[in-house]
């Protein structure tokens, strides 16, 4: 039978296990065939797509980027990869959602903040103690190429406007509204549904608090424009932010934008959800 | 008069305008995006925009935290 071993065909043996074919990459002990880990006992069938990995052994950006193909599968890979999205705020949605994208190896992130890291911030957002003070996206920006040291990164350091945002967004496939202002939050939302109505955009309105997990939903206001969070719990004292619920925001903003881009390629994800 | 506010019959007095019927909900304007019959309404222009009878409103309000 063929297989693909790191994506070069050969022919095999039917009963071959994956051991058999990682006694060819010394130090291998990682096995994954079609993109999930099997162990070493695993017979590939014909036509599998076979990689043999050292634990702990530094990744090439080939290898990095041949591994993400084979945990997301090509077909959805490609999109990502392709992919331009804007983040707008880097705090406790922004700094989160950025590293979700960055870890699945989108293509190009837009990332815009005005603020430097405090001490307050550290309770949600991803930044790290010895970085209070550095402008929030030269911090994220370091912190994402740790994640994956390959994804290409734009950096606006301003505080954004009614008026900049079209023109520093204006290419992005996806625009995903971060901000901490409510008034932020509407002027962006009401970009979206105006002057920038051809990308996708998730935002988000009440994240904060300790409430339900299950109030924070992703709400179809027209396709590919989204509102994600319970519309209700603003922050305020009593009710600060906190990284479990905004971080559960965070990544729901982070998956529509994923279903976004699938949608638009014409590969809609499985699984019923809010609409296109 | 009587217009319609996010689906529901919303009682406001005669010449009122958007940013009254916003005032009257006690919602920040700021932070409200409104469309009215279909149209999504500037921001500019809510003080001057006057109500009518029967009028479909939507208001998505945004609260603060990210």
């Amino acid at each position: 039978m063929r297989i693909l071993v790191h994506e070069r065909e050969r022919v095999v043996v039917s009963g071959t296990t994956m051991a058999d074919i990682g006694a060819e990459f010394p130090g291998s002990d990682i096995f994954i065939v079609n993109g999930c880990q099997v162990t070493g006992e695993y017979q590939p069938q014909d036509g599998d797509g076979c990689w043999c990995l050292a634990k702990g052994k530094m990744v090439s950006e080939e290898e990095l980027k041949r591994l993400l193909y084979l945990r997301h599968t090509p077909g959805v890979q490609d999109v990502i990869s392709r992919a331009v999205v804007g983040v707008m705020g880097l705090g406790g949605l922004g700094s989160v959602v950025a590293g979700a994208l960055a870890r699945i190896g989108i293509g190009r992130l837009i990332l815009a903040d005005y603020d430097i890291v405090e001490p307050t911030n550290l309770n949600r957002q991803h930044f790290f103690v010895d970085q209070i003070g550095m402008k929030k996206t030269e911090a994220l920006a370091a912190n994402l190429r740790r994640m994956n040291p390959y994804v290409d990164l734009t950096l606006h350091d301003c505080r954004l406007t009614a008026d900049n945002i079209p023109s520093l967004f204006g290419g992005v496939d996806v625009l995903v509204e971060c901000f901490d202002d409510p008034a932020m939050k509407a002027a962006a939302f009401r970009l979206a549904l105006t002057d920038m109505k051809t990308m996708g955009y998730v935002g988000a309105s009440g994240v904060a608090g300790l409430a339900d997990n299950n109030l924070i939903t992703t709400v179809c206001h027209r396709p590919y424009v989204f509102i994600v969070g319970d519309n209700e719990s603003e922050s305020k004292p009593g009710q600060g932010l906190m990284a479990p619920r905004v971080g559960i925001a965070a990544h729901h903003q982070a998956n529509q934008v994923l279903r976004i881009l699938m949608e638009r390629a014409g590969q809609p994800s499985t699984g019923s959800g809010p609409g296109p | 008069m009587v217009i319609i506010c996010n689906g529901k019959e919303q009682e406001v007095a005669e010449g009122s305008t958007l940013l009254q019927l916003l005032n009257q909900l006690q919602l920040a304007p700021d932070t409200v995006v409104v469309e009215c019959d279909k149209k999504i309404i500037s921001r500019d222009d809510y003080g001057g925009m006057m109500l009518s009878e029967g009028q479909n409103l939507e208001l998505i309000r945004f609260v603060g935290g990210g």
